[in-house]
């Protein structure tokens, strides 16, 4: 195991973690916050850390179609003026020249001074002018972005508003067949229904008929049974019928003799 | 007792999650019980295609019975056949005929079960959504018990399945969220059903320094495992990743490992090393700072137990509902739904290693206490004792 990051700094807006009782519910809780509260790369595409800045070359690239709509350029230091102050400044120099030294001595440090200024101001001047196209150019890029998202935004009501009629129309044509299918349900209900009586009227039908045959069995059961003994008195009558038979021959034979 | 393991595939090289979930449970419920596992002879999962052959061999001291696969699939026909039944309105009718499609189509295998049925006192199904366990237990659904594997997606509120989940004995579910789906989806909840998951192993010793050798890495890394596609939700990860490499100083590396079906993007911070041999594969796991768990759909990730039972913290997608509620009963790992969690959850799992060895530590701690392969046998064993008791 590698041994990065010993120590566990705290950083500002880490998650806290309880590291004796390990929570994983909760430490999502917090990332889930962190995270809702930390700007996503769409909502804010210049401050995120994500987008590098673009290089010079890209600046200058990006910068030079929009030379025209910028700011006024700044203004360059003062030229040597033209016409008669132009005449005479020469001739006062030129009879000033022996003074030169005085002049510079006393005067020479506040024109320096007056003209490290204006240089200064100069170039101060023209980087106000390149932030002001920089910032033009963002404020350009968000404002198409910003327009490309209401397009976007638009399309996707635009097909929220057609997939919802669609859907409505489905659910319309379902119901329709719903409410078909449930007629349909009713009258075979209805069928089922009158079914249901006749059956009722064969199912009393087959219950008479049951007792009837319950009935019928009984009374051939009844018949045979008297059958049975009529059967065996009979036999009784002729075992006693071959007796008396016998009995006559026997007397007849003894009154004969 | 014996029990027989039926799954759409099964062999040394097949990898799939169910597959391999189905040979590991089997060859270490040999050890307690004669097992026997009845299969199809296809190899591939797209189209089901005869490659084994028919009968009977055995794989790692397991007897295993090879069936043939009467109709190949024509995927284009199934993915057509899906979205209609997922789309349209349809009939029971329709989604048997998306069953039939879905494969793999072994009439002999249920044939065989329905003759066989008093030879096996259980018959452990493994993937609800295929064509053996549909057929399988509706034949023996006495005998049956139901290893669903199943994931959030569609296909699991088909009208078919809701009925097939009341048919079985018991169901042994890969996780607590896959049991709420299944029992919500089904109202079956007086079909007696344990999270059981499957077990991993380890090796004992892992070497760091000779993966990083191996592979030319230095500085800290985050590992995927896995194959990386689009339904692995790889595009995201990678979008993410080079996301947060742009807005953060950091110099971490991302690590995949697995054979590739999409264009994992060209910069110099994402390696990808292919598919590599089980023992680099814990090495590389070892030595990450975090793993990441892109997917959306996982009905319980093998990759996430390896790197918990290694004491490594995880970074999961929070859209795949079982890899969140894993993270949060271990506390071992985080997760994200939006670029902006991922940043803060990986910032934070990167900028402190304490974070990373505390996480590491309770996800070790659940994987002893859930996943190791004792605990799974007892639940299995519980289950049949439960169900009938053992001769």
């Amino acid at each position: 195991m590698d041994n990065r990051n010993p120590t566990e700094t705290k950083t500002p807006g880490a998650v806290e973690v309880d590291y004796d009782h390990i929570d994983v519910t909760a430490i999502m809780d917090r990332i889930q916050k962190k995270a809702a509260e930390a700007p996503s790369a769409e909502s804010a595409p210049f401050s995120s850390p994500g987008e590098r800045s673009p290089s010079a070359e890209e600046r200058e690239e990006i910068l030079q179609p929009l030379a025209d709509v910028g700011p006024p350029p700044a203004p360059e230091p003062e030229a040597e003026p033209a016409g008669p102050e132009g005449k005479v400044k020469p001739l006062v120099l030129k009879l000033a020249r022996p003074f030169f030294p005085i002049i510079r001595l006393f005067g020479l440090p506040l024109h320096q001074d007056i003209r490290t200024t204006q240089k200064l101001l100069h170039e101060t001047n023209k980087r106000l002018d390149y932030l002001y196209r920089l910032f033009y150019w963002y404020e350009t890029k968000a404002e198409r972005r910003f327009q490309a998202i209401e397009a976007n935004a638009r399309i996707l009501d635009d097909r929220i508003e057609a997939k919802t009629r669609v859907l409505e129309n489905r659910i319309e044509e379902k119901a329709d067949v719903a409410a078909e299918r449930q007629n349909k349900s009713e009258l075979r209900i209805d069928l089922l229904e009158a079914r249901l009586k006749d059956l009722d009227k064969s199912m009393e039908y087959i219950r008479l008929l049951h007792n009837l045959d319950h009935n019928l069995v009984v009374e051939l059961t009844k018949l045979k049974v008297e059958l049975d003994t009529l059967k065996s008195k009979f036999r009784i009558l002729e075992k006693d019928q071959d007796y008396l038979q016998k009995r006559e021959r026997a007397i007849e034979e003894k009154a004969l003799k | 007792m014996t029990v027989a393991f039926v799954v759409q595939r099964y062999g040394l090289d097949i990898n799939g999650g169910a597959e391999l979930h189905c040979r590991w449970v089997a060859e270490h419920m040999s050890r307690h019980l004669p097992v026997e596992v009845l299969t199809s002879c296809a190899h591939d999962y797209i189209t089901w295609r005869n490659h084994y052959p028919e009968g009977e061999e055995n794989i790692h001291g397991v007897p295993v019975r090879r069936f043939p696969v009467s109709k190949t699939r024509n995927p284009e026909r199934f993915g057509r056949l899906q979205n209609r039944i997922l789309q349209n309105e349809h009939r029971e009718q329709d989604e048997i005929a998306w069953l039939d499609e879905e494969g793999p189509t072994s009439p002999k295998l249920i044939q065989f079960i329905r003759k066989n049925l008093a030879a096996y006192d259980y018959f452990i199904f493994f993937s609800y959504r295929y064509y053996h366990s549909y057929w399988g237990i509706r034949a023996v659904p006495e005998k049956s018990i139901l290893v669903p594997t199943a994931e959030r997606d569609p296909v699991v509120y088909l009208k078919i399945f809701k009925d097939l989940f009341r048919l079985p004995r018991a169901f042994m579910y890969n996780s607590h969220e896959e049991r709420e789906m299944i029992q919500t989806v089904s109202g079956n909840h007086d079909v007696p059903g344990i999270v059981t998951g499957v077990g991993t192993e380890a090796p004992a010793e892992t070497s760091v320094a000779r993966f990083r050798q191996t592979h030319g890495l230095s500085g800290p890394y985050v590992l995927y495992i896995g194959r990386i596609d689009e339904n692995k939700g790889c595009p995201q990860l990678f979008d993410f990743f080079l996301r947060f490499k742009a807005e953060t100083p950091s110099e971490v590396k991302l690590v995949l490992i697995g054979n590739s079906i999409l264009k994992i993007p060209s910069h110099p911070d994402i390696r990808h090393l292919g598919f590599l041999p089980e023992q680099d594969k814990f090495d590389a796991l070892a030595g990450a700072d975090v793993l990441m768990m892109p997917s959306f759909y996982e009905s319980l990730s093998m990759v996430t137990l390896e790197a918990w039972a290694l004491g490594r913290p995880v970074l999961a997608n929070a859209k795949c509902d079982v890899l969140k509620g894993q993270c949060r009963r271990s506390n071992g790992g985080l997760y994200y739904e939006s670029y902006g969690q991922f940043r803060e959850a990986l910032k934070l799992l990167l900028d402190s290693e304490r974070l990373r060895a505390a996480m590491g530590k309770n996800g070790k701690t659940y994987f002893d206490e859930n996943y190791t392969w004792e605990t799974i046998e007892n639940k299995y064993l519980a289950i049949l004792n439960r169900l009938g008791g053992r001769s």
